[in-house]
C-alpha cells in the first residue's frame, strides 16, 4: 500500500517559497519555530495550493462536499487553531481527498462507514450536519465516537474511522516533506 | 548454461556480510555477495518523514524492506497457535532488507560489550528459565576486531568502560544542547558520563565527509555517507578488488549439498525473477537472526533431515536481545535543538552494580522530527489524544522535552525460536519463519532498576516531571531490531549451531557471520560486535582457505 501523493512542479515551489517564508518569520519570534506553526505549513505538499491562493477553491478529487465538510471539521478538531493554525489552515482535509482518490482507497470503506456513523451520532443532538454545529458540540460528539464501537451495516467501528482520521490528520499536519520525497 | 563457480558464497549484506566480503575478497577469495534488498544510493535518501523513513507510519512501508507483502508468524510460547504478522507490526520482528542491512537506517551505536558478557553464565551461574551460556571466547580475545571494525567502518567516541589496544579513529561528535544539559547534571550525581561511541564520521574519514548534523540519522539513509553504514565503507571496499559480485534483490532460499552431504552452493532467485544455483566452496549465512535460521532449517537433505546445523535442534533456539527503553523528561525551559546526530550523551552501569545483574547503558535523543515527536512522546494523564490539551502539550514540550534511553542484558528464554512456519508459505513458495518469543523475567528487575536511575538523572537536569512506559515481566511480543543469538557459538554442538571461529558444528564449509552468532547480547546495540565477530569469522575462514581445509 502506497500513500504517495501527486503534486505539480508549480505546487511544490509555492509549497517551498512559503514554508521557507514561515519558517523565517517564526525565527524571528522566537529562538526555535513553534513547532506547529512550522509544520502545518509543511503538510501543505499535501495539496500545494492553499498558500498562493488561500481563498480559491479547492476541487475535491473524492469526497463529496458534504463529505469533506465533516472531515474538515473533524481534522480541525483534532488540531484546532489557536495562535498557531490548525487542521483546516494546513489543508489536512484534501490529504485525506487525494488519498481516497488513489493510493488510499482502501481506506473508502472505513471513511464512507464512519461518516454515516457521525451523521447517526450528530442527529441524536441536533438536525444540523456536523460541520455546522458549535465547536463545542462538535467535540462532545466525537468524544462519543471515540468510543463508538457500533457498526453501521458490516463497516468500521466509529472508534476505528476517528482513528483512522487522526492518523491521517497527525501524517498531513506535522510530518516534514521535502521536495524529493513529493516528488515520487 | 553452465552453473556459476565461487569460492565464497554470502548470504546477507549486512552487518556481518559486509565485512566478510571485503575480508575474503581481500584475501584473493572470489566472492558473490547476496541480498534479499535493494542497492541504494545516497541519491535516494530524503528527509520526507512520510516517505523516507523505516518508521511503521512511513506512507509506502517500511522504506529499506522488508516489503509490505512479506508474512512471518508469531506466537508468544511454543504450546500457543502462530497467527500470520505483516513487517508492519512489532511481531513480525523487522530488521531492513537492503545491502546495508541495519546499518543503512541505524542510529548507528557502535558500543564494545562489557567484557562480563562474554562469560554470563559463569558470572551468574544458571539463570532461572534460560539457556544462558558463556560465549566460547574472552573480550579479550575479541579485542583486536573490534579495534579493527572501529578503524575499517570508522567510529567516533572517547574511551569508556571496556579496555582497549587503540584510541577511537575520530573524536566525538560536538556538543548538541541535550549534551550541555545532561553531562553537568550526571556530574554532580557522581557520575562518569561520556560522549557515545558513533560509526558516524566527525571529521572527514577514508573519503567521506564530516557529518553534516542533520536530525535524520535513525531510520534514514545518509544523502552523504557519514554514517558508516556497510554499505559505503567495506562493501565497496570488496568490490574494489574486483573479487566480490554483489547481487541484490536476490533471495537465497536453501544451501545444496552433493551426493556425499558436502555443502556445494545456494539456489536463489535472481532479481529478475528466475530461479538459480551457484557453486560455493565456502558458505557464509549472515542474513539476520530472524532469515539465517529460515535459510539453514529450508536447507534439508537426506544429509541433513531437519535442516543444516540443526542435528541437536539447536538452530533458532537461544533467540533474544538487548532490551532498550525510554524514559521522557518535560522541562520548563528549552533543552533540545535541531542538531544530529543525536546521541551525545552516555553512561555505563554493568556488572558492579548491586541488585541488577548484569546492568546495560543509557543515552540521550532519538531524532527530534515532528511526527516521530507526536507518534512516540508519551503524554501525561489528563492530555487528551486529540483536541487543545494536545496541541498545547506539543507545542510546549516539542524543545523541551529529553528522550533518554537505557539498554539491558537480554538473556536466552526457555521457549523462544525462530524456526520455520509448519504451514505458512511466501510468495515463492518457501516456509516463512515462526517466532515464538518472550522477554526472559530479568529484563523487567532491570529497566526497573534504570528507571530510578534516569528519573534522577532528569530531575537533576531540571525536568518538571517524567514519564515511563510500563514495564512488563516476561513481556510476549516480537524481537526487535537487536535480535541475536538464534545460530549461536558455543563450545558444546548440543546447546549451539557454531564453533567459536563461526564454523557450523559438523560442517566444515558453512560459517554463521551475522547477530544469530551472538551467545549473549550485551546490555548495548549490537552492531559493532557484529562487526568484530565478523572480523574474527573471516581471518578463521582465510586461514582455513589457505591451509586447504575449505577447497571441497
Amino acid at each position: 500500500m502506497s500513500e504517495g501523493l501527486p503534486i505539480s512542479d508549480e505546487q511544490r515551489g509555492m509549497v517551498r517559497r512559503e514554508f521557507l517564508h514561515r519558517c523565517a518569520i517564526c525565527a524571528g519570534v522566537a529562538a526555535f519555530p513553534s513547532a506547529w506553526a512550522g509544520l502545518a505549513v509543511a503538510a501543505q505538499h499535501a495539496h500545494g495550493t492553499q498558500a498562493a491562493t488561500p481563498t480559491a477553491p479547492v476541487a475535491f478529487k473524492y469526497l463529496t462536499p458534504e463529505q469533506a465538510a465533516s472531515i474538515e471539521a473533524i481534522t480541525e478538531q483534532i488540531i484546532p487553531a489557536d495562535e498557531d493554525p490548525g487542521a483546516k489552515w494546513a489543508g489536512v482535509v484534501h490529504y485525506i481527498d487525494l488519498g481516497l482518490a488513489g493510493d488510499l482507497k482502501e481506506y473508502r470503506p472505513v471513511y464512507e462507514a464512519g461518516l454515516k456513523r457521525l451523521a447517526t451520532l450528530t442527529r441524536e443532538v441536533s438536525t444540523q450536519s456536523f460541520a455546522e454545529l458549535e465547536f463545542a458540540t462538535q467535540t462532545k460528539i466525537l468524544d462519543n465516537l471515540e468510543q463508538d464501537d457500533t457498526r453501521e451495516d458490516t463497516g468500521a467501528s466509529g472508534r476505528e474511522f476517528f482513528q483512522l482520521v487522526r492518523r491521517h490528520t497527525m501524517k498531513a499536519s506535522s510530518a516534514i516533506p521535502s521536495t524529493a520525497a513529493t516528488a515520487r | 548454461m553452465s552453473i556459476e563457480q565461487f569460492d565464497a558464497a554470502i548470504i546477507g549484506a549486512g552487518a556481518g556480510g559486509g565485512v566478510v566480503a571485503m575480508e575474503l575478497a581481500a584475501a584473493g577469495l572470489r566472492v558473490v555477495l547476496f541480498d534479499r534488498g535493494r542497492h541504494f544510493a545516497e541519491s535516494d535518501f530524503g528527509h520526507d518523514e512520510l516517505a523516507d523513513s523505516q518508521e511503521p507510519w512511513n506512507r509506502s512501508g517500511l522504506r529499506f524492506g522488508p516489503g509490505p507483502t512479506e508474512v512471518r508468524t508469531y506466537r508468544s510460547d511454543p504450546d500457543q497457535p502462530a497467527r500470520v504478522v505483516s513487517p508492519r507490526e512489532y511481531e513480525y520482528s523487522s530488521l531492513a532488507w537492503c545491502v546495508g542491512g541495519g546499518t543503512l537506517s541505524y542510529q548507528a551505536l557502535a558500543w564494545r560489550f562489557h567484557p562480563g558478557t562474554f562469560r554470563l553464565k559463569s558470572l551468574y551461574g544458571a539463570i532461572p528459565k534460560s539457556t544462558v551460556e558463556d560465549y566460547p571466547l574472552t573480550y579479550e580475545e575479541l579485542e583486536p576486531y573490534y579495534a579493527k571494525a572501529e578503524y575499517e567502518l570508522g567510529v567516533c567516541g572517547e574511551p569508556y568502560g571496556p579496555p582497549r589496544s587503540k584510541p577511537y579513529p575520530m573524536p566525538p561528535q560536538p556538543d548538541n544542547k541535550e549534551a550541555e544539559t545532561l553531562f553537568p547534571a550526571a556530574r554532580r550525581l557522581g557520575w562518569k558520563p561520556f560522549h557515545p561511541p558513533l560509526a558516524i564520521t566527525s571529521q572527514e574519514y577514508r573519503g567521506r565527509p564530516a557529518c553534516i548534523r542533520c536530525a535524520n540519522c535513525l531510520s534514514y539513509g545518509c544523502e552523504v555517507s557519514a554514517k558508516s553504514s556497510t554499505a559505503v565503507t567495506v562493501i565497496p571496499e570488496a568490490i574494489k578488488t574486483g573479487l566480490c559480485v554483489l547481487r541484490p534483490q536476490t533471495f537465497v532460499r536453501e544451501i545444496t549439498v552433493d551426493a556425499s552431504g558436502w555443502p556445494t552452493g545456494v539456489v536463489f532467485r535472481d532479481a529478475s525473477g528466475h530461479w538459480q544455483e551457484l557453486r560455493a566452496k565456502v558458505i557464509v549465512v549472515s542474513a539476520s537472526a530472524t532469515e539465517s535460521p529460515r535459510l539453514l532449517l529450508n536447507s534439508k537433505s537426506k544429509w541433513f533431515p531437519d535442516g543444516i546445523g540443526n542435528r541437536y535442534d539447536q538452530v533458532g533456539r537461544h533467540v533474544h536481545e538487548d532490551k532498550a527503553a525510554a524514559v521522557f523528561g518535560f522541562f520548563d525551559k528549552v533543552v533540545g535543538d535541531a542538531l544530529g546526530p543525536g546521541p551525545s550523551y552516555a553512561a555505563e552501569f554493568q556488572f558492579d552494580q548491586a541488585g541488577v545483574p548484569p546492568g546495560g547503558v543509557m543515552y540521550n535523543s532519538f531524532s527530534r522530527l515532528p511526527l516521530r515527536v507526536v507518534n512516540t512522546v508519551p503524554r501525561p494523564e489528563g492530555v487528551t489524544s486529540w483536541g487543545r490539551k494536545f496541541k498545547d502539550f506539543y507545542r510546549r514540550y516539542f524543545w523541551n522535552h529529553i528522550r533518554l534511553y537505557y539498554s539491558v542484558h537480554g538473556f536466552p528464554r526457555e521457549g523462544n525460536r525462530v524456526d520455520v512456519d509448519p504451514e505458512v508459505r511466501d510468495a515463492y513458495g518457501v516456509r516463512v519463519s515462526r517466532i515464538t518469543h518472550r522477554t526472559h523475567a530479568w529484563n523487567a528487575r532491570q529497566q526497573e532498576w534504570f528507571v530510578t536511575r534516569v528519573e534522577a538523572l532528569l530531575r537533576e537536569a531540571g525536568a518538571a516531571f517524567t514519564i515511563h512506559g510500563r514495564i512488563v515481566s516476561e513481556h510476549a511480543g516480537g524481537i526487535g531490531q537487536h535480535q541475536c543469538g538464534s545460530c549461536r557459538m558455543g563450545a558444546d554442538p548440543k546447546n549451539s549451531v557454531a564453533d567459536r571461529t563461526g564454523r557450523v558444528h559438523d560442517v566444515p564449509n558453512v560459517f554463521i557471520a551475522d547477530a544469530s552468532l551472538m551467545t549473549n547480547a550485551g546490555g548495548s546495540n549490537p552492531s559493532l560486535t557484529i562487526q568484530g565477530l565478523a572480523f574474527w569469522v573471516s581471518e578463521h575462514i582465510v586461514r582455513g582457505w589457505k591451509g586447504g581445509g575449505l577447497r571441497g
